[in-house]
């Protein structure tokens, strides 16, 4: 540990604070590249990202920067981390992608993408709580159109 | 367009967040799943609608015969630009009751060419089986690696002739190749490098995952034993390429335990049963950057036993090269060469050698052969030199680089060579060299010299090959070959290929060249033809035309000097 630990501020778009060491926010490439283009002053914004998003963000970050944490620990803490209702998940998709930190992204895509698997149409509607908006004339098209998909 | 159009007219307060995301990142989420679910996403609202055919990596897996058809149709549906993916597993699929052959022999021949039309980045396949006829060439580039245990990829194609597959970590059996006649197969086991975490970290375990893995590659050598040309990547050992990046990147220190044990002689144990015998040519290329200062002994041992073991397994041999795309000669290359060059007391069969490489022997002299040991230093080299060429005497074809000058008119047996090729892209050769190879070939029927060094003197640090050079080189030239009459050599060819100006240099090395040539004139009694090549036009460094000065001087000597074929011309080419 170096003894000139560099703290940054963080501010998300509903107005809160977060400062954290630097070794930890440059996980976030979006973050990374503005401290090495030195267009960091004291506070650094994030519009897209909100406060409840961040702190989740930030745990995540600090789970895995902590020193001497064994496998076994990241991967339930990983596997306890995406199980969050899917308004989370996307905001968690958002954030991620905003900060461009493929980890947390890749984990998140694939959560999704778990939820996905296996399911009718109608259930993932269900799951996700998409609203269907297709006329029973345009969803019969789609199924005489993609036969081939559906057996 | 469409697409948004939609969405903006469809759009209500209550939409579903995950609607909300980028259609990019949609369809990297979609891309996730196996293809088959990612195309049933299509009804679940109209944001979806269009999503699944722009997915950029294909997951098939074959479980039934209707899935033939769907694989074809996502396929021919996918709008991607750009295809990262294209994954298919076959595991499921027992050919044997041979029903539907042909539907899947349309399959794979499908799935090959849209991963070439679309340039797939990455191909994977899970067991692959492939009876067609037609179907002679089998490319997987980037191989990807199933989750999973097992074998990645299991290979039954008895009809394939051109086997190419390259990718990391993968474990591959050949079933059935066993039309193979050439393949290519690059890769690197798990073993050294991103250890499966499956086998754990503990030391049995490494134990028996290295015997998963020899037994892989023993079957595998014992499957190919009947190819003719041959190339292997990491996974047989470091052949091609050197393996010094694989021991720097090591995280497996049981491995390089091993390896320092003495792990080779048990995969050449392993292995014996099978003798290549139809492998006819080996070739080594040195393409590694790193330098071999810190790995000479490693990764010579590796290097060693394995040509070794191929020179003993191959009663057919006819090509054995070894090539440096190395251009500058470090310190510690040259003694891995040398080194290598001993190896060559193996070859018996060989009728075909292509040796090209330089032993910097006068450049970048190491310095620990300052002064007096250079004496010693140029003995063992002439030692080794002088070996090698015993050693092809009976090859009926050859091509070599500046290594052969070395040997400085020492006593060489006879040589049957019949076409000799000699490449000369170093500064410096010893004249010597050539004057003495030239002696103790005198079945020569053509002699083509490519790249001739008109400025051989230059460079020289070593002093006492320079005073040797000094000393009346030429003399000794032509007095220690004239006793030997070309009755067979018809053709002498001359390229000049250097990039160098020519008009330093002119007078010294011309004065070497005219004397070479004089000498073959001289000796050559059914010459037909002496060509003189130039491949550069005109120079890039002086101002006036050093080549056609040096090129009709050249000419004027010849045409003035004796000559003992009757009919022979000169024929000058620019």
């Amino acid at each position: 540990m170096s003894s000139s630990t560099k703290f940054l501020t963080l501010k998300t778009c509903d107005d809160k604070k977060f400062v954290l060491d630097e070794a930890i926010a440059v996980r976030s490439q979006t973050i990374k590249n503005m401290v090495e283009d030195d267009c960091v002053s004291n506070v650094i914004p994030l519009p897209n990202v909100n406060s409840k998003t961040m702190t989740k963000v930030i745990e995540y970050w600090k789970k895995h920067s902590e020193e001497g944490v064994s496998k076994d620990v990241l991967m339930d803490f990983d596997k306890a981390f995406v199980k969050v209702h899917h308004s989370i998940l996307h905001a968690l998709i958002l954030a991620a992608n905003f900060l461009n930190d493929k980890e947390i992204l890749d984990m998140m895509c694939q959560e999704v993408a778990d939820r996905i698997k296996g399911k009718t149409p109608e259930e993932i509607r269900k799951e996700f709580d998409i609203k269907n908006d297709f006329t029973p004339e345009e969803e019969e098209e789609i199924r005489k159109e993609n036969a081939w998909a559906f057996e | 367009m469409e697409l948004t159009n939609l969405k903006k007219q469809k759009v209500t307060e209550e939409e579903a967040p995950i609607n909300k995301l980028p259609d990019s990142l949609l369809v990297q989420i979609l891309s996730l799943l196996p293809t088959k679910d990612a195309f049933t996403t299509c009804l679940v609202s109209t944001t979806w609608r269009h999503l699944p055919t722009l997915i950029h990596s294909f997951n098939f897996t074959y479980r039934e015969r209707e899935d033939l058809s769907f694989i074809h149709n996502a396929l021919t549906h996918s709008l991607s630009s750009k295809i990262i993916k294209l994954q298919l597993d076959l595991t499921h699929l027992r050919l044997s009751d041979c029903s539907f052959r042909l539907e899947y022999e349309i399959l794979i021949s499908r799935c090959f060419s849209f991963a070439v039309e679309s340039q797939v980045e990455n191909v994977g396949f899970r067991r692959l089986e492939i009876n067609s006829l037609k179907l002679k060439t089998l490319k997987l580039k980037n191989y990807l690696t199933f989750a999973g245990n097992g074998d990645d990829l299991e290979i039954l194609a008895p009809y394939i002739q051109h086997l190419e597959i390259s990718g990391e970590d993968l474990k591959c059996r050949l079933v059935d190749v066993s039309s193979v006649v050439n393949a290519k197969l690059i890769f690197s086991t798990a073993c050294i490098r991103d250890f499966p975490s499956i086998y754990g970290e503990e030391y049995y375990c490494f134990h028996d995952y290295h015997q998963v893995v020899y037994t892989l590659v023993q079957d595998n050598l014992q499957e190919l034993c009947y190819g003719t040309d041959l190339t292997f990547g990491t996974w047989f050992t470091q052949l091609d390429d050197w393996s010094v990046d694989f021991l720097v990147n090591s995280h497996c220190n049981y491995e390089l335990l091993d390896l320092a044990k003495g792990d080779n002689m048990d995969l050449q144990s392993g292995v014996s049963r099978g003798d290549f015998h139809n492998l006819k040519e080996v070739k080594i290329v040195i393409s590694s950057k790193m330098c071999l200062k810190n790995h000479v002994k490693w990764g010579f041992e590796k290097h060693s036993k394995l040509s070794e073991f191929l020179l003993l397994r191959t009663p057919v041999l006819e090509k054995f090269v070894i090539i440096s795309k190395r251009r500058s000669i470090w310190k510690y290359q040259e003694n891995f060469i040398i080194s290598s060059v001993d190896l060559l007391m193996h070859v018996s069969s060989v009728i075909h050698a292509e040796l090209i490489f330089s032993i910097a022997f006068s450049k970048d002299i190491p310095s620990f052969y300052e002064g007096d040991s250079c004496r010693d230093y140029h003995q063992t080299v002439y030692s080794l030199v002088q070996n090698n060429l015993q050693k092809l005497c009976d090859a009926t074809e050859l091509t070599m680089g500046t290594w052969f000058t070395e040997f400085n008119g020492v006593p060489v047996s006879e040589l049957n060579c019949k076409y000799l090729t000699l490449v000369l892209h170093m500064k410096i050769f010893n004249m010597y060299g050539v004057a003495g190879l030239l002696r103790a070939s005198p079945h020569v029927e053509t002699t083509q010299l490519d790249d001739f060094p008109f400025y051989f003197l230059d460079d020289f640090r070593c002093k006492s090959e320079l005073l040797d050079l000094a000393k009346g080189d030429d003399m000794d030239l032509l007095s220690g070959v004239s006793s030997v009459e070309y009755h067979n050599l018809k053709k002498v060819k001359i390229v000049i290929s250097s990039e160098a100006c020519l008009k330093d240099h002119v007078k010294r090395g011309f004065e070497k060249v005219s004397k070479l040539l004089e000498f073959l004139l001289l000796n050559a009694l059914v010459l037909e033809n002496f060509v003189i090549v130039s491949k550069k036009r005109r120079c890039e460094t002086c101002s006036i035309n050093c080549l056609s000065q040096f090129l009709s001087r050249l000419a004027d000597n010849l045409l003035g000097c004796p000559r003992s074929s009757t009919n022979s011309e000169i024929i000058f080419h620019e």
